[in-house]
């Protein structure tokens, strides 16, 4: 079928893939339309309440994390038996496949996952009323919601990407090769981006200007430092990265040749690639260590140990994370003395991150650990870590990258390290802050199979990786000869990714079986917490504060307790204008401009992009005009009187 | 915890030594960039053990001796702050990877220095999904199949055709990568007379998973006798009337882009792969094994076996044409 400038074949992939679209499509709308919510849909989308951005955030992650999920399920069951046909996903097929699970997980999943509980917990942690600009973070999340929804269409329209999530050049703008699917990659990350950088500045800003008084820097929790750093890291990096795009945008679809051609530079992209690339990986680990540090101290009953060294060392990553890129292209031939510089910076960064795992490890010495679900992640997350962490070192060990880089050695490092750090540590803050989100605890039984099922399953499947590439298995093939030697370690890697796929089904299992059951027992303060989050109650409401809380402790309601009844002082000063954005539509408008702009862009209609450009602007000049119409002004009187209302 | 603890211990286990794993391509070097790269990994592993362990065993310790129980009462004075042991975690990673990085830089800067005049050279030129091998001193050459004498060093030029390659032959040494627009060097010193598996490492489309070739190590005298071989024209041995009639259809389909001699000059301006001796390889398109009915698979729907490759179908071939074309090929021995 002819779409644009492309043909849709159907096969019977698309097919299947197009119908399953169309089964979940009807079974919302009617699901919505039985439970009678669509009024709550319609306020949803529109909200500015911090709380339930960060649950979209993480829900429409969670979709993405299933697609990308079933992905790695294709994959791992084509890779199963040496010369093996698993249905179409050989050769192309596989490299699309294969490029929407990195590219959906890294830039769709792990960021919103994190931005998500950053949302939820940042404001509350430091006494914040809300994000310092509301409307900012509504659009930061449809342009993330957009940018995925435009990578997970492209499978049925036309091809996916299909170069990797690294979308290497010349190989991603060879256009007999990838078809639209790098100019898909291309916006889908670049909206999204842009939403990312918004966030960023978003964090910042609430976190500089937005906290309790009385909260200096060194009473700032852990996860909300690492919310801070990551966010400076994110203003830093993700700017690299749209440059990248844009130029990417420009080889792809107007014919420069800036990367590739005869003229072109293709190291020149691998730069940039990876001056963005290596501070990201940070950026979506610092908030899963802050995670760890929150969920290990509340759980081992334990102040954290070394809290100053755990700020520093969190600073020293994230500095020393824009000058490693280049140990991702030790194979380049840049040179003697660049591999080595980079080989020992790149070194240098497991001194700080060790330092952060003894101080977890010295935080459980002399506590009282309780083993729930989220602390089995957290404790989980330490040994995965640091298998992780060390595979990393190893190949910082520039001869001994020649044999490990782009093998499945290297598969194997970046899922212990993702996976085990970052995925550990968003279901981590799942598990602990669920309560917050909704208001009802997620069953711990159940919490616990699905723990131990993922961390069994994450196990089985990525160890064997180490010892397939020691075997000589390159990344991102689809296949390998039954002479190869490969075929255990790979039917084990499958296995183990079953159990994962297994513990998922769980989790979705865990989350309607404690919806139905609703364990509210002291939901405002389940885990007899540390920090300020756990003063409001449960789901935390919109409204909040009329009086600021007194910050007298890095961790202030923990104080509170030992030094009175648990309650937190707040301040007494009246305040004559707390801005409270009304809902509004235009993030949502807005994030399908760029959707148009994007549309016509892949597909080369420049009628589309136009169209798509101006309405971008009009809803932009619409916001502006009507600014003042969309907020409310309360004094701390007229809102107390506000939370009053609501409560009776 | 115990579950844990045994995927760990088995893990440990495997990387200290068992037998089957020293069997591993990277673990079991026969060159010497191979060999230095070997000890380098068992260094890193050394190191990274007692790294390890000691967390290990801390984690445990800790997780076990305080887990939260009846009767249980936590200690009244809680640590936060231990300038002693603070500093110990600071200064003895810096120690660590300082007994690391030390043999790193020296490596890494030997081999730079290495002299490489009397070194033999080879151009390898990677193209989807092949690879060319020039012997720019014989005049040879060569495509899937790269031959080295034993105990020589060879200083490897790195071209690309198209898109980004990487020459990779695990037992031999490390890789580097095929840039277009950009000469990469490497050099290899092959140890042990054998045959290894080359790979392309670096992705690069559809087939990059059957992007192979083959490494074959003679002894000095077995290398010179096939060089001289490789000098030879074919075409001593008296064809069949079948082999003739493949000969016939190879002309007219296949020559354009495929040489069946292997001096320079015959395969100036050849897109595909060399074929002059066809007939002695292993291995047909890169990765089956050389028989009649792999070669017929192979030339019937080259798109389906290998994907990606631009290799095209011959059009208007009668079977008994593929054939001939297959009994033919056979004949292209040295």
């Amino acid at each position: 079928m002819p779409f644009f400038n492309t043909q849709i074949k159907f096969a019977s992939d698309i097919v299947a893939a197009n119908i399953s679209i169309l089964v979940i499509l009807i079974a919302a709308v009617i699901y919505i339309s039985l439970a009678k919510k669509w009024k709550m849909t319609w306020s949803l989308i529109r909200t500015m309440d911090h709380r339930k951005i960060g649950i979209l955030y993480i829900a429409w992650g969670f979709i993405f994390f299933l697609r990308a999920g079933l992905d790695a399920m294709l994959m791992r069951t084509q890779l199963a038996f040496p010369n093996f046909h698993f249905w179409v996903f050989q050769g192309d097929k596989y490299d699309q496949v294969m490029t929407t699970h990195g590219t959906l997980m890294i830039f769709f999943v792990a960021m919103p996952f994190l931005i998500g509980l950053m949302n939820i917990a940042v404001p509350l942690q430091i006494g914040a009323r809300e994000i310092a600009f509301p409307f900012f973070n509504s659009l930061s999340m449809w342009l993330f919601v957009i940018g995925g929804l435009l990578i997970n269409m492209s499978f049925v329209m036309g091809g996916a990407p299909s170069t990797g999530w690294t979308s290497y050049v010349p190989l991603a703008v060879d256009k007999d090769i990838v078809g639209n699917g790098t100019a898909f990659y291309d916006m889908g990350v670049q909206v999204s981006g842009i939403g990312t950088i918004m966030t960023s500045i978003n964090m910042i800003t609430t976190i500089l200007k937005h906290r309790a008084p009385g909260m200096g820097f060194m009473k700032i929790p852990l996860f909300t430092w690492s919310a801070l750093i990551t966010s400076i890291l994110i203003l830093f990096a993700f700017p690299v990265l749209s440059a990248a795009l844009l130029i990417l945008l420009f080889d792809n679809q107007f014919g420069t040749q800036i990367f590739s051609g005869e003229h072109g530079n293709p190291v020149l992209w691998q730069h940039l690639f990876w001056a963005f690339g290596h501070p990201e990986v940070y950026i979506v680990i610092l908030p899963a260590f802050g995670v760890f540090s929150q969920v290990i101290s509340t759980f081992a009953s334990k102040r954290i140990f070394g809290y100053s060294s755990m700020v520093l060392s969190m600073l020293v990553i994230g500095f020393l994370s824009f000058m490693v890129w280049i140990h991702h292209m030790f194979t380049v031939g840049l040179g003697a003395f660049a591999n080595v510089v980079f080989a020992i910076t790149s070194m240098l960064i497991a001194v700080p991150t060790g330092i952060k795992i003894f101080n977890w490890l010295f935080t459980i010495r002399g506590g009282s650990v309780r083993f729930t679900t989220a602390m089995l992640y957290s404790l989980a997350f330490i040994p995965s870590f640091v298998i992780g962490g060390v595979t990393g070192v190893m190949q910082a060990v520039v001869p001994a990258d020649y044999q490990y880089h782009d093998s499945y050695f290297v598969v194997a490092h970046l899922h212990y390290v993702m996976v085990g750090g970052t995925v550990f540590g968003a279901f981590s803050g799942f598990y602990y802050w669920w309560p917050k989100m909704f208001g009802y605890i997620l069953n711990d039984k159940i919490g616990k199979w699905q723990a131990w099922t993922f961390i069994i399953g994450f196990h089985m499947t990525f160890l064997p990786m180490h010892l397939s590439g020691l075997q000589g298995m390159p990344r991102r093939t689809f296949t390998y000869l039954p002479e190869d030697g490969l075929f255990e370690f790979n039917f084990i890697s499958t296995m183990g990714a079953y159990l994962m796929a297994i513990s998922v089904l769980l989790f979705i299992w865990n989350v309607f079986y404690s919806y139905q059951k609703k364990s509210r027992r002291g939901v405002a303060d389940p885990w007899d917490g540390r920090t300020m989050e756990w003063a409001v109650s449960s789901p935390s409401s919109h409204m909040r504060w009329p009086y600021l809380p007194v910050v007298r402790d890095l961790e202030n309601l923990w104080y509170a307790k030992e030094h009175g009844n648990g309650t937190l002082p707040f301040s007494k000063k009246e305040e004559k204008r707390i801005v409270v954005e009304k809902p509004t539509i235009i993030p949502l408008l807005l994030s399908g401009g760029f959707f148009t702009i994007s549309f016509g862009l892949i597909f080369a209609v420049p009628l589309i992009t136009i169209t798509g450009f101006a309405g971008t602007l009009l809803l932009m000049a619409w916001r502006s005009i009507t600014y003042e119409r969309s907020i409310d002004l309360y004094t701390s009187e007229q809102l107390e009187e506000a939370i009053r209302r609501e409560e009776a | 915890m115990k579950k844990i603890a045994g995927i760990w211990g088995s893990c440990l286990l495997l990387l200290s030594g068992c037998s089957a794993i020293q069997n591993m391509d990277v673990l079991n070097p026969a060159g010497s960039q191979a060999e230095e790269q070997y000890s380098l990994i068992k260094l890193s592993i050394y190191i990274m053990l007692i790294v390890m362990v000691t967390v290990v065993v801390l984690f445990i310790r800790f997780v076990y001796k305080y887990r939260a129980r009846p009767g249980f009462t936590p200690e009244k004075h809680q640590e936060n702050r231990n300038k002693k042991l603070e500093l110990t975690w600071t200064i003895l990673p810096f120690v660590l990877l300082l007994i690391l990085a030390v043999p790193m830089v020296k490596s890494v800067f030997g081999e730079e220095k290495q002299d490489n005049t009397g070194a033999m050279k080879v151009k390898v030129t990677a193209s989807k999904y092949w690879w060319k091998f020039e012997y720019p001193e014989k005049d040879i050459v060569t495509s899937q199949e790269l031959h080295l004498p034993k105990g020589k060093r060879v200083v490897i030029e790195l071209h690309s055709k198209d898109v980004i390659h990487s020459f990779w032959v695990p037992q031999l040494g490390g890789k580097q990568d095929l840039i277009p627009g950009r000469t990469n060097k490497m050099a290899l010193t092959p140890e042990k007379v054998g045959t290894y598996q080359g790979k392309c490492g670096e992705f690069c489309g559809a087939g990059h998973s059957f992007m192979r070739f083959l490494v074959k190590v003679d002894s000095q005298k077995d290398y010179q006798q096939w060089v001289n071989q490789m000098k030879k024209e074919n075409g001593s041995t008296k064809l069949s009337a079948q082999e003739s009639e493949g000969q016939r259809v190879f002309k007219s389909n296949c020559l354009s882009c495929h040489a069946t001699s292997s001096t320079a000059s015959a395969n100036q301006g050849k897109e595909g792969p060399n074929l002059a001796d066809f007939g002695d390889r292993e291995r047909v398109a890169g990765f089956m094994p050389n028989t009649e009915k792999n070669v017929l698979k192979w030339l019937k729907d080259p798109k389906k076996v290998k994907p990606g490759t631009d290799m095209p179908k011959a059009k208007g071939l009668s079977d008994n044409d593929y054939a001939a074309l297959s009994a033919y090929l056979k004949t292209l021995k040295k």
